[in-house]
């Protein structure tokens, strides 16, 4: 039965572009918890998808660990996709090539302090690529991760100030990693 | 050529030539220490001292490598060749010299196995209670320590580990003859030519060199755990690293690619974006809002006044009348009574206090009901019926008149009704 309150707190969020995590982060026990939004779309999925299918959205569950809703018949990649991408593939690099563990990025106790990623985003080869992406241009790097990955929940912040990544962020490296 | 020594290690042997600076000397002739420099304060010695010291000091012992390993195979596979054009006789001193090399380089090698045996566990643990700490890392600094030990692990297990459990496997099959094969191909050698003492305590060596197999295996296995670890992160690293050189070439070619083509959005095919399609905000991703400082006080106090005059103007609204009052009301009931009540009532003047008349007027009639509050009302309503016929006259006192009922107390000017 699909609970009215929570259904649109779910409308809110994803029509907004946001992802919905299996987990929540609640910064205030810096903890991790099950996300009821989350539950309840999983309890009543077909239901939910039929909802979003009549507004034109395919509600989609990627590796079991989030959802969010895409247009059906959708155009060309959309920028803002992208955007995440190379952001995404960017800060993995920033962390791999200075020879820190993977799970420093999601471990939700430990992140990734905004002064590390902004010191080695500013590196030439990175800004190349991060312009050439409308990115960076006129914003600073905290806007544009608070913009691109923290509002769409593929990023949160704990409590010590650190980026993590959500349940979405890690589910994009797991699949990069199983495809190589 | 002996070995050199340097940083702690060569302060910590200068000191002990210093304690046994007399004995320096004797060391020198007997050959232990082979080089002594005093200008540069540097000293030698022979490489079979330096393994001595390193047995007292786990640490710096290491462990059998793959050349290592090979020399002491093809020193075995010499010995087994000599052994083969040997004529066994206890009166051929070539042989009996090959038997006591032989037994030399067994003795030899079962001490290597043994300290590099002693090594892997030491290492095993060490890297095993290092990494278990690491449970929750939580910090760049641990991250990045957490992973160079995970390389060192790795780095044992393919150098170390893995050629040491080779060199101890008879079953394994390679080009080369395995080790411990060469081994039993001497025995052999000893027991057709009828030297089965010798084959025996050559037989004994053997299985003292094999018995370290099981031990290395366990650490092997103790060391699993931390290879998968080793091999995700590695995993981890190339995806990243190969998606991260995809990206890159892509952004290169928007530099060179015609203008129609320029954009690396156009590059991206659908099927290689994750959050493909993911919903644009609803207000737009791009928009740019000037946002300007405001004092948030005057902004504040100016909430305050609107409250307050909405309030106001609320208030006004809210006065209640008579009428608006329900029916039912047991309030109307009773001043609905008192109007009765004073209506058919027989005061006439001169009255001296037309408040205390009215009191016990109303205490009789009304009796449970009555309350001071009902006896303004009361006088108000006398006034009203009386008033066009008779006058009423206030004296000023104080303290003023006071009446007390239930706990309640009316102070006035005192009112007479006089003609």
């Amino acid at each position: 039965m699909i609970s009215n309150e929570l259904s649109q707190k779910i409308y809110n969020q994803l029509i907004n572009g946001k992802a919905i995590n299996k987990n929540s982060y609640v910064e205030k026990s810096n903890e991790l918890t099950e996300n009821p939004l989350y539950s309840e779309i999983f309890i009543n999925f077909d239901e939910y998808r039929q909802l979003y299918q009549r507004i034109n959205f395919d509600l989609v569950n990627k590796n079991g660990s989030f959802y969010f809703i895409r247009e059906l018949n959708g155009g060309d990649a959309n920028d803002a996709t992208i955007k995440i991408q190379a952001l995404l593939i960017i800060i993995g690099r920033i962390v791999m090539e200075k020879g820190y563990l993977f799970d420093v990025l999601t471990d939700y106790r430990a992140g990734i302090k905004l002064e590390d990623l902004s010191l080695a985003m500013s590196e030439e080869r990175y800004t190349d690529i991060l312009h050439t992406c409308k990115l960076c241009s006129s914003r600073s790097i905290e806007d544009e991760i608070n913009s691109h990955l923290i509002a769409r929940g593929i990023m949160f912040k704990n409590s010590r100030g650190h980026f993590v990544l959500s349940d979405a962020g890690a589910a994009f490296f797991s699949e990069l990693i199983d495809s190589k | 050529m002996g070995g050199y020594l340097s940083g702690g290690w060569r302060r910590y042997y200068l000191i002990l030539g210093d304690l046994f600076s007399d004995s320096l000397e004797n060391l020198i002739k007997t050959g232990i220490v082979s080089e002594f420099n005093k200008s540069r304060g540097t000293i030698a010695f022979q490489p079979a001292i330096l393994e001595i010291f390193r047995l007292f000091d786990k640490e710096r012992t290491r462990g059998l490598r793959s050349a290592e390993l090979e020399n002491i195979r093809v020193q075995l596979e010499n010995a087994y060749q000599q052994h083969e054009t040997l004529s066994f006789s206890d009166d051929n001193i070539a042989f009996l010299e090959q038997r006591d090399h032989l037994f030399d380089l067994l003795r030899t090698i079962n001490s290597q196995i043994q300290n590099n045996t002693d090594h892997l566990q030491h290492e095993a643990d060490r890297l095993s209670q290092r990494l278990d700490q690491d449970t929750a890392v939580l910090s760049l600094q641990a991250s990045q320590q957490h992973r160079e030990m995970l390389v060192q692990v790795k780095r044992i297990y393919d150098r170390e580990i893995i050629p040491t459990l080779e060199f101890l496997n008879i079953r394994e099959y390679s080009k080369t003859k395995a080790p411990l094969a060469i081994i039993d191909d001497i025995i052999r050698l000893y027991d057709i030519r009828g030297y089965e003492d010798d084959s025996y305590y050559i037989g004994q060596y053997k299985l003292s060199i094999l018995s370290h197999y099981k031990t290395v295996e366990k650490v092997k296995q103790a060391l699993q755990r931390y290879l998968h670890q080793e091999r995700r992160h590695r995993l981890t690293y190339n995806a990243i690293e190969q998606a991260y050189l995809d990206l890159q070439t892509k952004a290169q070619s928007t530099f060179t690619e015609s203008l129609k083509d320029k954009y690396i959005f156009k590059l991206f095919a659908q099927e290689s974006l994750y959050f493909r399609g993911l919903k644009n905000h609803a207000a737009g991703q791009e928009a740019r809002i000037e946002w300007h400082e405001r004092n948030h006080l005057v902004y504040f106090e100016e909430y305050l006044i609107q409250q307050n005059a909405k309030k106001r103007s609320e208030s006004s609204a809210e006065i209640k009348t008579f009428d608006n009052r329900p029916k039912n009301d047991r309030h109307n009931a009773i001043k609905r009574r008192i109007e009765k009540i004073i209506k058919a009532c027989d005061i006439k003047p001169p009255v001296d206090d037309l408040y205390l008349e009215m009191h016990s007027l109303l205490m009789d009639e009304l009796q449970a009901d009555y309350q001071l509050q009902y006896l303004l009302y009361a006088v108000s309503c006398f006034k009203q019926q009386q008033g066009s016929k008779f006058k009423t006259r206030v004296s000023f006192s104080y303290p003023q008149k006071t009446i007390r009922y239930q706990n309640q107390v009316l102070e006035y000017n005192k009112r007479e009704f006089i003609s």
